[in-house]
């Protein structure tokens, strides 16, 4: 945009200020806004990434399958069924035990923020520990042993149950935590996006105002082109006119400057008799050569009108030398 | 007695031939039982058996391992998390793939059957792709069935962070017992 400024010239003008920085901050908005978008689903991706591997506390429930394997293996050797045998018996226990033993330390167990689990988990461990030696002696075929098994392990059942319960209910209350935690990111990343959709929206308006005032202007540029096209084909045709009017008149005018000179000659010459008294003779020699200057001075003006149309042409004529000279 | 026919004229209640078969049934049992005690090892101290699609020129029945059987084939330390545990852990065992060599495995899928009944497919390509290991030392410790023992299927999550997934960890097996070649 151009201005004029107080000396007429014209000068670029400057953007104002307060345009520039809200512009700046708008950008910085947006970026921020991006880079934030970027960062959290980036970090959701991670989280998303550390796997629990067992959401359900199934964990729980093995340990309480396990464990009815191993009261039933007892209970069927104790009944003498025929695929009964001390070994299956050791095998179903030292099952429960790495179960249980692995438990607290299994993910997502670990992430239980809980010291009754903990305790429970360790009184059961506790319990199976004191079973140990009588397992062991069971497994290098000591029958004795597994008397008096079923009944050291009966009392452990409601643990065993109360730990399946609890596994699964801590799971599904980290599992929710996890979910909620999910959502607040998801919904953060929604409004996030919003914004940047917010901002996009005031930047392409940005750009459309621009464009719109680009439009202005060019359509006013076109006016001004034309008007000043328009202006100077005036000052031409109107100093064409001038030259035209001048070339017209300088023509008019010699014809009766010619009458003048002829006739003012005539009467200094005395052609058709003298003129009396003589100073008439004398005044008529003085219009004949002002005359002749008026002459001069518009076949000047003649000449510069046809210069002015470049029309000039040099023209031939035969000249009285010496009386040119005089 | 000249009522009752003679033994010579009586058809053998069991054909001479089928004798001579069962005789060589026999004979060739007893030498597969001589000829496999050197490739199949005891039977109580046996920790894992691999089965199926397996070299069967060797392995008629099945290749049954105990622990030094499966150390010979080439024991190799491993440093790595797992999907279960919390920290670094080294084991000690051998390479599935070196396993799978070894019984000249044929197949495209191996089903691993742990101790507990539990039982999933895994893919053989995982054994050379993610150099799957049979952990048979935990921490220095021979493992038994009380710590995922004797032997436990672990996947490298450390070198191979891809297979820290659930997929992965649903076929780290722990007290394996068999694995059958599909």
């Amino acid at each position: 945009m151009a201005t004029q400024d107080t000396d007429g010239q014209m000068t670029r003008a400057r953007p104002r200020r307060g345009p520039r920085v809200a512009f700046a901050l708008l950008v910085v908005l947006f970026v921020s806004l991006a880079g934030s978008i970027f960062y959290l689903i980036e970090n959701t991706k991670e989280r998303l990434r550390e796997t629990t591997y067992d959401r359900g506390g199934l964990s729980g429930v093995q340990i309480q399958t396990h464990f009815e394997r191993l009261m039933s293996s007892v209970l069927r050797y104790e009944t003498r069924a025929p695929d009964a045998s001390l070994d299956k018996i050791a095998l179903e226990f030292d099952i429960v035990y790495e179960r249980v033993h692995a438990h607290p330390e299994r993910s997502p167990n670990d992430k239980f923020d809980s010291p009754g689990f903990k305790a429970l988990n360790q009184k059961l461990m506790t319990a199976l520990e004191k079973c140990v030696p009588a397992i062991d002696r069971i497994a290098a075929g000591d029958e004795t042993a597994s008397e008096g098994l079923r009944q050291g392990l009966e009392p452990l059942r409601p643990d065993v149950d109360r730990l399946a319960s609890m596994t699964i209910q801590l799971a599904a209350e980290l599992r929710g935590r996890i979910r909620a935690d999910n959502i607040h990111v998801a919904q953060a990343v929604g409004w996030l996006i919003i914004g940047l959709a917010g901002l996009s929206l005031v930047f392409v308006l940005l750009v459309w105002r621009q464009y719109i005032r680009a439009e202005r202007q060019r359509a006013e540029l076109l006016d001004l082109t034309a008007n000043l096209r328009e202006a100077h084909n005036r000052v031409e045709a109107a100093s064409r006119a001038k030259s035209e009017f001048l070339a017209h008149m300088s023509h008019e005018l010699r014809t009766p400057l010619n009458s003048i000179l002829g006739f003012s000659e005539i009467i200094r010459d005395g052609v058709l008799g003298p003129c009396k008294p003589d100073s008439y003779a004398e005044y008529a020699g003085d219009i004949q050569t002002s005359s002749g200057h008026l002459l001069g001075l518009i076949d000047g003006l003649l000449d510069l009108s046809r210069i002015d149309a470049e029309q000039l042409d040099l023209h031939e004529k035969e000249v009285a030398l010496f009386a040119e000279i005089e | 007695m000249d009522l009752e026919p003679t033994n010579a004229d009586r058809p053998p209640i069991v054909p001479r031939r089928a004798k001579i078969g069962l005789f060589a049934l026999l004979a060739i049992m007893m030498a597969l039982a001589v000829f496999s005690r050197d490739t199949l090892a005891d039977q109580a101290s046996v920790i894992l058996t691999v089965d199926g699609r397996i070299d069967t020129s060797r392995y008629p029945n099945g290749a049954a391992f105990d622990r030094d059987a499966l150390f010979a084939l080439g024991s190799e330390k491993l440093e790595t998390e797992t999907h279960f545990t919390k920290g670094m852990q080294s084991f000690e065992g051998v390479r599935l793939a070196v396993l799978l060599e070894a019984v000249g495995a044929n197949g495209t899928v191996l089903t691993a059957t742990g101790l507990d009944g539990y039982s999933v497919d895994i893919p053989m390509e995982d054994a050379t792709r993610f150099s799957v290991f049979l952990a048979m030392k935990w921490n220095g410790a021979v493992m038994k069935v009380r710590n995922k023992g004797p032997v436990w299927i672990v996947y490298p999550i450390s070198r191979f962070p891809e297979t820290n997934t659930e997929i992965h960890s649903a076929r780290a097996v722990w007290q394996l017992k068999t694995l059958t070649v599909r």
